[in-house]
């Protein structure tokens, strides 16, 4: 691996017309990492993504491929092989005759370029398609052989355009493992755009959150989720609930916030002053039903609306009247001995420990509106 | 509001049966959802229910009303396209209104109406926006409030969260359901996302191939999936092939390519071949210190922190993968390359005939 | 894991088998790659644009502007001139109208039944474009004017004599075909699920149609109705076949070149050229703004509607119009050509003897007319047609462009000529062959643009974004991805080009002063300037009627090998 990091942005914005698609992003990949760019629809992912590919070229600020600038070079220059959403196949072209495109069109012989074409195919295991046309195939088929297309180049950079969006969904939690293996194997950097926090969260190194052109956070995954810098990254990366209200207490390493008339939530840390507004929110994982009642911190009581299936969770929301609505996430085998399922309409009770308790600035817009509920 | 009744329904598209004698009966108020892979039929049997297809035989009975031959507009019904299609050239509210429109009824009454549409879905939109300055998921509760002013009888959702974000759709889904509930009408959901069909559903339908594979509670499918193909599609699982060493006072005794596994069942003969199929949560791994050639133990491939649960890829010394997901209990995991063995929890292995057509064609997904 | 990261450029002395033709692409490839070969492209398909296909006929007739205001001194003069202009936009706005109420069924019948007949009727209603104009003319001035026609059928009271009622059944008959094929094109890409969400609304089929499919589909509308209205405007030779005494802005134009009066031509073309492209420019502009109505449904009455009585009897209605006032009309022709096959007619002509000698030249210089126009046509619009449909330049630029490409199709041809004559009389000497050149390759540009645009407009920008990242330079792009995918545009326009072509009419007129060329020598049969028998005309017309049958089923057969 070099040291040179395989693609900079320096302080890049793009506008089109009045809009600011990318506001001032600054970004450093090194070389060989998986990195997703996160983000809801509209963020300006597809953008940014384009603006790395050449495709497009920033409005101001400059991009570094390798170590060079390359901010306004073609993208036929570039050596960044980019896959497109709806993966572009070339519909004339049998499959082997689009994954030679790349090597034919930098100049290697025909020869060469279909040894290379069928190398690819044979590690995206569809040697024995080499002679269909790209609409004979299935979508997995298809995302695979757009794969190969790109990789075929030999170009130390992939650009992926929710490459999985147009998967089913069981078939895409299968194929995000594969296609990270693929990467690793060939030790190619790789930008992996996604709406999908599950998706990126399983299979990035580090994980860049964007939001309405910026980036909100740049972490590893665990960092993303242990760590989040705002209520919108925490419920956007995982869910969470949330409660707002003041600091009415604040010790050494505790601080006490009141969220409702005669109940407080317990927080460790310090970070914010004595009377300021906050929001004090919990993963619903680390929120906890116990169905007897005890002098706990952080416990209260509540109605089992309702319980459903959610992975290797049960997902209970419960009732605490004037203080809302929360949902809890309980292991399943634990849920089923606890029998919470014939437990609706119960009264039970609700615990999240003081160290799972994040606090946040209350921020300027609407908590709803922060969170993009709509 | 009436139970439904599909009897026997049967459409086929040039060379392919997209439904084979499909039969379904759904209760008053339920909310089912239809899953399967693409291609399994669902699609076309919510277009047969609503008319949109004409079936080639069978019936379909709303309460005692039979609407086999009746189009789409005397059926009485709610329906959501995956494309959303909301009329470009309305507003939203004029979209919501549309369904009072072709009754005959507009003025002031139908407009009132239509703003009590749009306080239930909570949706807060002023009324010269159109469809186009909506976001994605803005755009489909519209489209629902529209469904929704028609008075259906009986609603009927064609993947209608397939268009969004996961995260959007990951909060929408629960909206739906609960408006469906208090309403208080019947809906069937047609999905290929088991994780939202799962979370949302009274009960659940499989599909593969234009059949019904198997219908039951979320909880029932999966927990106890009586075919294979259900385990593979509702959730994940670890398919393990053996043979049957012994079986009898309710334990089974499987041989692994070498290794031995014991768990509580019946039903299965000596020397049978058998496929186990065990959840990722119900694989418990634990580090192993210990030299010995132990049995189920092997090295960490891979191990994930996806948020909330640790997924770890085990590969055992017998040459089987295994894949574990348990939730994440803040310990460190075991690290990558380190060995481990694993356990499985009680009643988290289920067993199967091995398929007469080979597993891979049984658990095939697509 | 990196060990090929070197390797994405091939090794300067690789063993190939590269050819020498190879070598030139790849060299030619490399070269596109910069900004000035890039604007070197586009700059020579403007200026094409603007010299040959777009200055000329809009401008050229400003070339005579002290001339054309002579009319004013010679009010008969003017006013018949006034009368004429009026005809022609009459006639066209009612004619396109009424095609689109006639047409749209017919449409919609092709594209929705799920009946047998729908690929038939498909066919048959192209059946217009497939007759030359001038075969047309004849075809319906014989069939509704002369005694064979529909008068054996119904009665002689049923004859019509030439003037505006044949102007307006002829300019029904064709410009009929382009509505259906609009029409069909933009129902065929129409997202049906509109109509059906409509319906599971409750919504009749009538009422789903009207309020929610028929206001999508406006733009197609708008854009049938001005192709039906430019065709109608336009038309020039078998208009003057069938006109009589009446004059529309065409005949008149012919009647004065014929007369020698010059102002009178002039301020006719001037103004026709004038009101043509701002009644063009301003329904485009305009009219996606216009509302349709509605909003009022009637339930029981709209439920009455979309009965599958009602549908039936619509259809009945549609195929009677189609058939008495389209396809017959279009093919009586053969009768006459066939009869020309046992009176000795067709020995004459092979033998070229008589009138026949002329025939085959003037069918020689059509041909070779249009051959040249349409190679220019090829040659220099495809750089404009990637210009329009990848927007290079801007929206803005390209937007203008997508406009002023159109224009020479709503002028009319003999309007158009006469500009044209005047821009390059006045300024050079040119061959008269060269001349007409110019002339027919400005109004078939037009069709060959729209076609590739069309096409390269389908295929997805990210097909060429992938490509380009993959190392294709713009050239390579262009060869190997672009071109082939377009393969079927670029015939289609073609050959739509080349038959235009042949068929041109009215510019010829304006412009020709020794040659003619053989629709033109048609007319002159037909009006009598040059005596020919009833079965030589029909045998004339017979035989550029197969031949443009020939090039269509050149079409459909390549395309159906694509």
């Amino acid at each position: 691996m070099t040291l040179l990091p395989s693609i900079r942005l320096i302080d890049v914005s793009k506008t089109f017309g009045r809009i600011k698609a990318i506001h001032n992003v600054s970004l450093q990949i090194a070389d060989g990492e998986y990195v997703c760019v996160l983000g809801p629809t509209g963020s300006g992912k597809t953008t940014l993504l384009r603006l790395i590919a050449g495709l497009t070229y920033p409005t101001s600020g400059s991009i570094e491929l390798d170590g060079k600038p390359v901010t306004f070079v073609q993208p036929e220059d570039r050596n960044a092989a980019y896959v497109p959403q709806q993966y572009a196949l070339f519909p004339h072209m049998t499959v082997r005759e689009n994954v030679a495109f790349g090597p034919l069109a930098r100049g290697f012989t025909p020869e060469e370029s279909l040894r290379t074409a069928d190398e690819m195919l044979k590690l995206v295991r569809l040697s024995h398609r080499a002679a269909s046309f790209p609409h004979e195939l299935s979508g997995g088929m298809q995302q695979r052989i757009a794969l190969a297309r790109g990789l075929a180049g030999r170009s130390p950079l992939l650009l992926l355009d929710e490459p999985l969006g147009a998967i089913d969904a069981r078939l895409r939690v299968i194929l995000r493992y594969q296609l990270r293996r693929l990467a690793k194997d060939l030790g190619v950097t790789v930008v992996h755009v996604t709406h999908d926090q599950q998706e990126a969260m399983s299979i990035a190194d580090r994980i860049a959150v964007l939001r309405e052109g910026a980036i909100e956070q740049f972490d590893h995954p665990a960092d993303i989720y242990g760590a989040p810098t705002s209520p919108f990254l925490a419920n956007f990366v995982g869910g969470a609930n949330f409660l707002e209200g003041t600091v009415v207490r604040k010790e050494l390493d505790v601080t006490l916030i009141e969220v409702a008339e005669g109940f407080s939530v317990t927080s460790s840390g310090n970070a914010h002053p004595l009377g300021g507004a906050v929001v004090a929110s919990f993963r619903q994982e680390r929120t906890s039903i116990l169905t007897s009642a005890s002098l706990e911190e952080n416990l209260v009581p509540g109605k089992l609306v309702s319980t459903s299936l959610l992975g290797v969770f049960l997902r209970c929301v419960v009732d605490l009247g004037r203080i809302g609505e929360i949902v809890a996430k309980v292991p399943l085998r634990e849920a089923l001995q606890q029998r919470l399922p014939d437990r609706v309409g119960d009264v039970i009770f609700v615990r999240a420990g003081r160290e799972a308790v994040l606090v946040f600035s209350r921020p300027e817009r609407a908590l709803a509106v922060e969170l993009e509920a709509f | 509001m009436p139970d439904i009744r599909i009897v026997n329904v049967r459409k086929e598209f040039r060379d392919v049966l997209a439904l084979n004698d499909v039969s379904l009966e759904i209760r008053d108020r339920e909310y089912v959802s239809i899953i399967g892979p693409s291609g399994c039929g669902k699609s076309t049997l919510l277009k047969c229910l609503a008319g949109i297809i004409k079936q080639d035989s069978g019936q379909i009975y709303v309460g005692d009303r039979e609407v086999t031959a009746l189009p789409p507009e005397e059926r009485h019904l709610g329906y959501m396209f995956q494309e959303i299609a909301l009329f470009p050239h309305m507003s939203a509210w004029d979209n919501v209104g549309y369904g009072p429109r072709v009754r005959g009824e507009a003025g002031e009454l139908a407009r009132q109406f239509v703003g009590q549409i749009m306080e239930m879905t909570r949706l807060n939109i002023a009324s010269d926006t159109y469809p186009d300055e909506l976001s994605g998921g803005a755009k489909q509760k519209t489209a629902l409030a529209r469904a929704i002013a028609a008075e259906p009888q009986l609603m009927l959702l064609d993947e209608p969260l397939g268009a969004l974000d996961a995260h959007v759709r990951g909060v929408l889904r629960y909206e739906l359901r609960r408006l469906v509930k208090e309403l208080g009408l019947t809906a069937i959901h047609v999905t290929h996302d088991q994780e939202e069909a799962m979370s949302i559903s009274d009960r659940l339908v499989i599909m593969k191939a234009g059949q019904v594979v198997e219908v039951g509670t979320p909880l029932q499918l999966y927990l106890s999936p009586k075919r294979l193909f259900t385990a593979n599609f509702l959730g994940e699982a670890n398919f393990i092939e053996g043979t049957v060493e012994e079986s009898n006072q309710g334990q089974i005794t499987v041989s692994v390519k070498g290794w031995k596994l014991n768990f509580a069942g019946s039903g299965f003969v000596k020397g049978e071949r058998i496929v186990l199929a065990v959840r990722p949560e119900s694989v418990i791994p634990a580090p192993d210190d210990q030299q010995s050639d132990r049995e189920w133990t092997g090295s960490v491939r891979d191990h994930l922190l996806l948020g909330d649960c640790m997924r770890i890829e085990i590969e055992l010394e017998n040459g089987t993968e295994i894949v574990s997901q348990i939730p994440n209990s803040g310990l460190q995991p075991i690290k990558v390359g380190e060995r481990a063995r694993i356990d499985f929890a009680k009643d988290g292995i289920i067993p199967y005939q091995f398929p007469a057509q080979g597993l891979d064609l049984e658990l095939a997904l697509e | 894991m990196r060990e090929e990261s070197g390797k994405s450029q091939p090794p300067r002395d690789s063993k190939s088998s590269i050819t020498l033709w190879t070598r030139v692409l790849l060299s030619l490839d490399l070269a596109s790659g910069s900004r000035n070969t890039k604007i070197l492209a586009y700059a020579v398909g403007v200026l094409f644009f603007l010299i040959i296909v777009f200055v000329p006929p809009v401008f050229g007739i400003l070339l005579g502007w002290s001339k054309i205001f002579e009319v004013v001194w010679y009010p008969d003069l003017l006013g018949r001139a006034a009368s004429a202009i009026l005809a022609s936009f009459t006639i066209a706005v009612t004619v396109s109208l009424i095609d689109l109420a006639a047409g749209l069924p017919l449409a919609w019948f092709i594209v929705r039944s799920r009946s047998t007949w729908a690929s038939t009727i498909d066919t048959l209603a192209n059946i217009p474009f497939i007759v030359p104009t001038v075969a047309l003319g004849y075809s319906v001035l014989t069939f509704w004017g002369g005694t064979q026609g529909i008068s054996s059928l119904l009665g002689p009271e049923f004859v019509f004599s030439p003037g505006w009622q044949m102007i307006v059944l002829l300019h029904f008959a064709f410009s009929y075909p382009v509505i259906v094929r609009v029409m069909v094109g933009a129902l065929e890409g129409y997202k049906e699920v509109y109509e059906t969400a409509a319906r599971t609304l409750g919504a009749s089929a009538f009422t789903a149609v009207r309020t929610v499919s028929m206001p999508l589909l406006k733009p197609a509308l708008i854009a049938a109705f001005l192709l039906a209205f430019a065709r109608s405007l336009s038309e020039t030779g078998a208009t003057v076949m069938v006109a009589g005494a009446f004059e529309n802005g065409p005949v008149f134009i012919r009647n004065a070149r014929l007369a020698g009066l010059e102002s009178p031509l002039l301020f006719v073309s001037f103004v026709l050229i004038i009101a043509s492209s701002f009644f063009f420019v301003g329904i485009r502009i305009f009219a996606p703004k216009a509302r349709l109505p509605i909003s009022a449904v009637r339930p029981k009455l709209e439920k009455r509607s979309s009965s599958r009585a009602a549908g039936n009897l619509r259809n009945l209605i549609t195929f009677f119009i189609f058939a008495l006032f389209v396809i017959i009309p279009s093919l009586f022709v053969v009768f006459p050509s066939v009869g020309a096959i046992s009176d000795g007619t067709l020995q004459a002509a092979v033998a070229g003897t008589g009138i026949w000698s002329t025939y085959w030249q003037s069918v020689g210089l059509s041909y070779s007319i249009a051959l040249a126009a349409t190679a220019l046509n090829i040659v220099a619009g495809l750089p404009v047609s990637v210009l329009i449909a990848r927007r290079r330049g801007g929206i803005v630029v390209s937007g203008v462009f997508d406009t002023l490409v159109n224009i020479p199709i709503v002028v009319p041809s003999i309007a158009l000529g006469v500009s044209i004559g005047m821009f390059w009389g006045g300024l050079t000497q040119i061959p008269e062959f060269w001349l007409l050149v110019f002339a027919h390759s400005s109004i078939t540009y037009t069709y060959f643009v729209r076609s590739m645009v069309a096409s390269i407009e389908s295929i997805p920008t990210e097909v060429e974004d992938v490509a380009r990242t993959l190392g294709g330079k713009p050239l390579t792009v262009f060869r190997r991805l672009t071109m082939p995918l377009s393969k079927y545009a670029l015939l289609a326009g073609a050959i739509m080009a080349f038959t235009r072509s042949v068929d041109e009419t009215g510019a010829t007129l304006a412009v020709a002063k020794k040659l003619t060329t053989a629709p033109v020598l048609m007319v002159d049969w037909v009006r009598g300037t040059v005596p020919a028998s009833s079965s030589a005309i029909g045998l004339g017309l017979g035989i550029l009627v197969l031949t443009s049958f020939v090039s269509l089923l050149v079409l459909t057969v390549a395309t159906r090998r694509m």
